[in-house]
């Protein structure tokens, strides 16, 4: 065994999904996005306070389309990770604004409100 | 949920973009009104557009307080919404104590201190003339200067909440990337010391009452101790 074993629900930290649109000039690559949001958490809120928000970039629900995403975060830090991305101005050479659409607690919720990619499986329902 | 943003810079004051495209981007993120400021004297008729509710806000720019109060006793006839560009006490102070003013913009721009204390905030409930929490001036300032301005902002929301003065969370946007959502300006307003739900009455009710109000007295609906009901 190399890795700890996965912990029990009642144990693991609760999480939000944060779902944003990216409002801007012209197209934007997910990496510069990433790179974005990442300085104005660790500018804005500093290294403490982003180890606690527990950020992680969901890259493959990512709608390059639409530019649509979604982030996950801690319960508590919603509200950090929020005011954090409002501070995102340019990204990449494009200035934008990072709109957040809804915050779920699901990645199936997530996907069904907001992304719009329902499961077939229900299609027929 | 009603968002407002009273303070947006258009063409029309120091703003790179013209009214309809500022309007245009509010209702894309969501914002039910934005009030497009006009420096006093040059006060100008804004025209209405489909979807969203605009408002005429006038800044007044005074020197000291004598002049203040005959700036707000002049605009109060025409605007929706009175701002005061802050950052002076004497001006501060003066803008607390005057029940025609809506709104005291950045108190402590430009100033070690918060510009703000006790009495002013006093004032600021008994009048209710609320204290601005500029999104503008947090999101253009950088590393040790941001820290100095949160600390202030901070302190005065602290004093709004101590004596139950209104606080309002504005964009402060000078081009339309500039604008934010009103839930993302209320969660600023979060992050200073108030509950969320206060934060978020920072962006909806507070400034849509101040609108309301201020609609009926410019039509003629509420005089001062009279109040027509239809």
């Amino acid at each position: 065994m190399d890795a700890p074993k996965i912990l029990p629900p009642s144990l693991r930290s609760q999480k939000r999904y944060i779902v944003f649109e990216v409002i801007s000039e012209g197209p934007v690559a997910y990496a510069d996005l990433t790179s974005a949001v990442w300085n104005s958490v660790l500018f804005f809120l500093g290294e403490l306070d982003a180890s606690s928000a527990k950020i992680w970039f969901i890259h493959n629900i990512y709608d390059e389309k639409a530019q649509r995403g979604v982030i996950k975060c801690a319960h508590d830090s919603v509200e950090h990770v929020r005011s954090a991305i409002s501070m995102v101005q340019v990204i990449g050479e494009a200035k934008c604004i990072i709109k957040i659409i809804g915050v779920t607690g699901t990645i199936k919720s997530a996907k069904a409100k907001y992304l719009a990619q329902s499961d077939l499986k229900n299609f027929a329902d | 949920m009603m968002y407002y943003d009273l303070e947006v810079h258009s063409s029309l004051s120091m703003g790179e973009n013209t009214v309809e495209e500022m309007a245009h981007f509010a209702k894309r993120l969501g914002l039910f009104g934005i009030g497009i400021v006009s420096y006093f004297p040059d006060i100008v008729e804004i025209p209405k557009i489909d979807g969203i509710d605009i408002v005429s806000s006038v800044m007044l720019k005074p020197d000291n307080a004598s002049d203040l109060n005959s700036q707000a006793k002049k605009a109060r006839r025409k605007a929706e919404i009175l701002l005061v560009h802050g950052g002076d006490y004497e001006v501060n102070r003066a803008a607390c104590e005057n029940p025609l003013i809506d709104v005291l913009c950045h108190p402590e721009l430009g100033r070690k201190d918060s510009g703000l204390d006790h009495i002013c905030v006093k004032s600021a409930h008994e009048n209710q003339v609320a204290i601005q929490v500029s999104f503008r001036e947090i999101m253009e300032s950088y590393k040790r200067n941001r820290v100095f301005i949160l600390s202030s902002m901070k302190k005065n929301v602290k004093l709004c909440q101590k004596y139950d003065a209104p606080v309002v969370t504005c964009s402060g946007a000078v081009t339309k990337w500039g604008m934010r959502s009103g839930r993302e300006l209320s969660s600023i307003a979060y992050l200073l010391g108030l509950d969320l739900g206060k934060a978020i009455l920072t962006t909806s009710s507070i400034p849509q009452n101040t609108i309301i109000k201020n609609r009926d007295r410019l039509s003629g609906r509420i005089w001062e101790g009279v109040e027509i009901e239809q």
